[in-house]
């Protein structure tokens, strides 16, 4: 289900007006978020991180308030420059960081069962993403009047001239934090894009347990034809580099972990103008064969030692001179290109 | 276009960098096949890793 669903279906399971606030102490910060009551469900939980405790404010929202704006001392408790696997190294450049959130970013967490349930499904990230967008420009997830404003963003049509506006959602499950790096591709083209109002083509932004956030995008505009934009969100991008100097001699493409990232991808197909021409057009420069037998398909990409006569296995190499192999279990029709 | 073609794109430093004279090619690469491209990678010297 997508998780633009289950939020709607939570909202409306959701009652008006009734508060309750329960404090919980639990050592930080591995602790998953478990129900305190099992008889405040479906309630939403709103979760503060101190320094030596969560305190869980369980409340009951209204229809309409699905999101709060981002409270300014949202990142207050968190100590960027100490926490595991927020070293991001020096030479990886043009990172713009949101160490604060502004009002515009649409912030509510999950009720205490929801952020159980979904903890203990199992999604290896502990995360999910989406985009979400809707045809009326003045629409925002923030003190919405309306039960959900926002819709998941598959097929967009713009006017010309008409800015491309979605917001982020991401969610978290329990005891999920880290760091999340995001950039875009639009029409095969990796480009920069606002994210909470600040441009930069990658955007760090740090995530905390049971959360759902609504993070503003603006694009900008486009020319008028059918656009192909994909949002890439790693998680966890700067444990791959490792902690400590690696002798070069020794360091390898797996050391780089070139191949080992599998980002959340968002697509979306945005025709401008009503045309639906391809804005890019791209031409096939290469076709599968059937994998030897040996070898198997199982939907993977690799680098592997050039000339190697079995990929697999033998990607471990030093430098330079690779071969790229890629292959698919899709069936036809499953991968398609939009451009 | 086929429906089988696959747009390959390569990453690093999560920074889209071209490979053989392009930042995107394509593989129209049926259900259970593989492509294998030769290619140079040249990468970093010496990335100083800091904490």
């Amino acid at each position: 289900m997508p998780a633009a669903v289950i939020g709607l279906s939570l909202a409306l399971a959701c009652g008006t007006d009734a508060a309750s606030t329960f404090n919980v102490e639990v050592d930080l910060p591995t602790v998953p978020i478990s129900p305190v009551v099992p008889t405040v469900d479906p309630g939403e939980v709103e979760i503060s991180v101190a320094e030596s405790s969560f305190s869980v404010t369980v409340q009951r929202y209204g229809e309409g308030e699905l999101f709060l704006s981002a409270p300014p001392d949202y990142y207050d408790a968190y100590d960027w420059d100490t926490a595991p696997g927020a070293e991001r190294p020096e030479f990886l450049d043009g990172v713009v960081q949101h160490r604060t959130l502004s009002p515009d970013v649409g912030i509510r967490g999950l009720s205490n069962t929801a952020v159980a349930l979904r903890g203990k499904q199992g999604n290896s990230h502990g995360f999910s993403s989406g985009l979400l967008w809707s045809s009326d420009p003045e629409a925002t997830p923030v003190g919405s009047g309306v039960s959900f404003p926002l819709t998941s963003a598959d097929e967009v049509s713009l006017d010309v001239g008409q800015n491309f506006v979605p917001y982020l959602f991401f969610e978290t499950r329990s005891a999920f934090e880290g760091i999340m790096l995001v950039t875009a591709i639009v029409d095969y083209e990796q480009v920069e894009f606002e994210m909470d109002g600040v441009k930069g083509l990658l955007h760090e932004f740090k995530t905390l347990p049971g959360r759902r956030l609504a993070i503003p995008i603006d694009f900008g505009s486009f020319p008028a034809g059918a656009h192909d934009i994909a949002l890439l969100v790693f998680p966890h991008p700067y444990s791959g580099y490792g902690y400590e100097p690696i002798e070069p001699a020794l360091r390898t493409l797996d050391d780089y972990r070139v191949l080992d990232s599998h980002p959340d991808q968002r697509r979306v197909r945005l025709v401008v103008g009503g045309d639906e021409t391809p804005a890019r057009v791209l031409s096939v420069d290469s076709v599968g064969i059937a994998p030897p037998s040996e070898n198997g398909s199982n939907g993977m990409t690799i680098f592997s030692r050039a000339g190697a006569a079995h990929y697999l296995g033998e990607n471990r190499l030093k430098m330079a001179k690779v071969k790229l192999v890629a292959s698919t279990r899709l069936r036809p029709g499953q991968a398609t290109l939009r451009g | 276009m086929r429906a089988s073609a696959q747009a390959l794109m390569l990453f690093m430093d999560y920074k889209l960098v071209p490979f053989n004279g392009d930042t995107v090619h394509v593989a129209d690469v049926a259900a259970g096949d593989m492509i294998a491209l030769d290619t140079t990678v040249t990468l970093p010297d010496e990335p100083e890793i800091t904490r």
